[in-house]
C-alpha cells in the first residue's frame, strides 16, 4: 500500500476546503436568489448572483480547467473568466446599492470597477482565442492587477462599508434601537471580505516569488484556512443556525445587563 | 442628500424654542444622533424619540439650556405628526432581510 506524503495530504485538505467553499457559496447564493424571487429587491439578486457566478461557477471552472482535455481548456477559461468577472462586478453593484444608493461617487466607483472587470473579460477572451489556453502561473502582471487587484478593491470597499456600519449598529443595539443579530451580520460580512483579501494576498505573494500555488504546501495551507474561514463566516451571516442567533442575542443581553 | 423629515422637525422645534440658534440646534441634534449610531438623512421619528429620551437632554444641559427634559418632551410631541417609518432599503433593513430575519 502506498503512503500518503505530506504534500499530498495538504493538497487533499486544500481540495476539501475549496470544495466546501464552492458548495457553501452555491447554497447561500441560491437561497438569496430564491429570496429575490419573493421580494423582488436588487440586493439579494446582486449578492446571490455574485456568489453563484464568481465562486460557484467561476472558481469551479478555474479548478477544473487543467484537468480536462486540452482542446476544452481555452473555452473553459473564457467561461470561467466571464463568470468570475461578472460575479465580482455584481459585488461592486451590491456595495453601491446597499450602502450608498443615492451617492454619485459610489455609482461612479462601482461603474469603474465593473468596467475594469469587463476589460478583464475581453482581454482574457482575446488572449485565449489568439494564443490558446493560458498557463495561469505564468500570467502577466497586468492581468493579475486587472483581475486580482480589482477583486481586492471590491472586497476592501464592501469590508470598509460593512465594518463602518457595524460601528453604527453597535451603538443602536446599546440603546435598544437595533437587533443584535443584524448588527452581528455586518461584522461577519466585513470579516468575510477581509478573509477573501487575505486569501488573494497569499496567492499574489506566491505568484510574486514564482511559487506554484497549487503545489506548495504553505500556500495551500494558508489558502485552505482562508477558504474555510470564508465559508463559515458566509454561512453564519446569511444562513445562520438558530443556535448561533440565540447565542448572539444572549451575548447582547448579557452585555447590556 | 437631504436630511430626514424627523431630523428637520426636531431641529426646527429646538430652534423655535429659542434655546439655541439654527446652527447650534442642528449641530447638537447631529451629535446626539452620532452617539446613537444614527444618520440625519435616515433617522425615523421613533428612533429620534429614543435619542430625545436618552441622549439629547444631557447634550442640551451641557450647552446651558434650561429644563432640557421639558424641551425634549415638546420636541417629541412635534414629531408625532411627522411621517417616516424605517426605510425598506436602508442597510439595516437589507441585512435583516438577507438572512430571513
Amino acid at each position: 500500500m502506498s503512503r500518503v506524503t505530506g504534500g499530498e495530504a495538504v493538497q487533499g485538505v486544500a481540495a476539501i476546503a475549496i470544495g466546501v467553499l464552492i458548495v457553501g457559496s452555491l447554497v447561500v447564493g441560491l437561497r438569496l436568489l430564491v429570496l429575490h424571487r419573493r421580494t423582488g429587491a436588487a440586493p439579494e439578486l446582486l449578492l446571490g448572483g455574485m456568489l453563484l457566478l464568481a465562486v460557484g461557477i467561476g472558481y469551479a471552472l478555474m479548478i477544473a480547467t487543467p484537468r480536462v482535455d486540452p482542446s476544452w481548456r481555452g473555452m473553459l477559461q473564457m467561461v470561467s473568466a466571464f463568470a468570475t468577472c461578472t460575479g465580482f462586478s455584481l459585488l461592486f453593484a451590491f456595495t453601491w446599492r446597499v450602502f450608498h444608493p443615492q451617492e454619485w461617487w459610489a455609482r461612479l466607483f462601482a461603474g469603474a470597477g465593473m468596467l475594469t472587470m469587463l476589460v478583464a473579460i475581453v482581454r482574457r477572451c482575446i488572449q485565449v482565442s489568439t494564443r490558446g489556453a493560458i498557463d495561469i502561473t505564468q500570467e502577466a502582471s497586468i492581468d493579475l492587477a486587472l483581475q486580482g487587484g480589482t477583486v481586492v478593491v471590491a472586497y476592501s470597499w464592501t469590508a470598509w462599508e460593512s465594518l463602518r456600519y457595524y460601528g453604527l449598529m453597535r451603538r443602536r443595539v446599546a440603546l435598544g434601537l437595533a437587533d443584535p443579530t443584524v448588527c452581528n451580520r455586518f461584522l461577519l460580512w466585513g470579516l468575510m471580505a477581509l478573509t477573501v483579501n487575505a486569501g488573494i494576498a497569499v496567492n499574489i505573494l506566491a505568484f510574486a516569488i514564482h511559487v506554484d500555488s497549487l503545489q506548495t504546501p504553505w500556500v495551500l495551507l494558508l489558502s485552505s484556512t482562508t477558504g474555510l474561514t470564508q465559508v463559515v463566516l458566509l454561512v453564519l451571516a446569511f444562513l445562520p443556525p438558530r443556535s448561533y442567533l440565540s447565542w448572539v442575542r444572549a451575548r447582547a443581553s448579557a452585555g447590556s445587563a | 442628500m437631504a436630511e430626514s423629515a424627523a431630523f428637520e422637525a426636531a431641529c426646527a422645534c429646538l430652534e423655535q424654542s429659542g434655546a439655541l440658534d439654527r446652527l447650534a440646534a442642528r449641530g447638537t441634534v447631529r451629535i446626539a444622533l452620532k452617539q446613537a449610531g444614527l444618520e440625519p438623512k435616515a433617522v425615523t421619528p421613533s428612533q429620534l424619540g429614543v435619542v430625545l429620551e436618552k441622549l439629547l437632554p444631557a447634550e442640551l444641559a451641557s450647552r446651558g439650556v434650561a429644563s432640557p427634559e421639558e424641551l425634549c418632551v415638546r420636541i417629541r410631541k412635534a414629531l408625532e405628526g411627522v411621517d417616516g417609518g424605517a426605510r425598506a432599503d436602508s442597510p439595516e433593513a437589507i441585512f435583516a432581510r438577507l438572512a430571513g430575519s
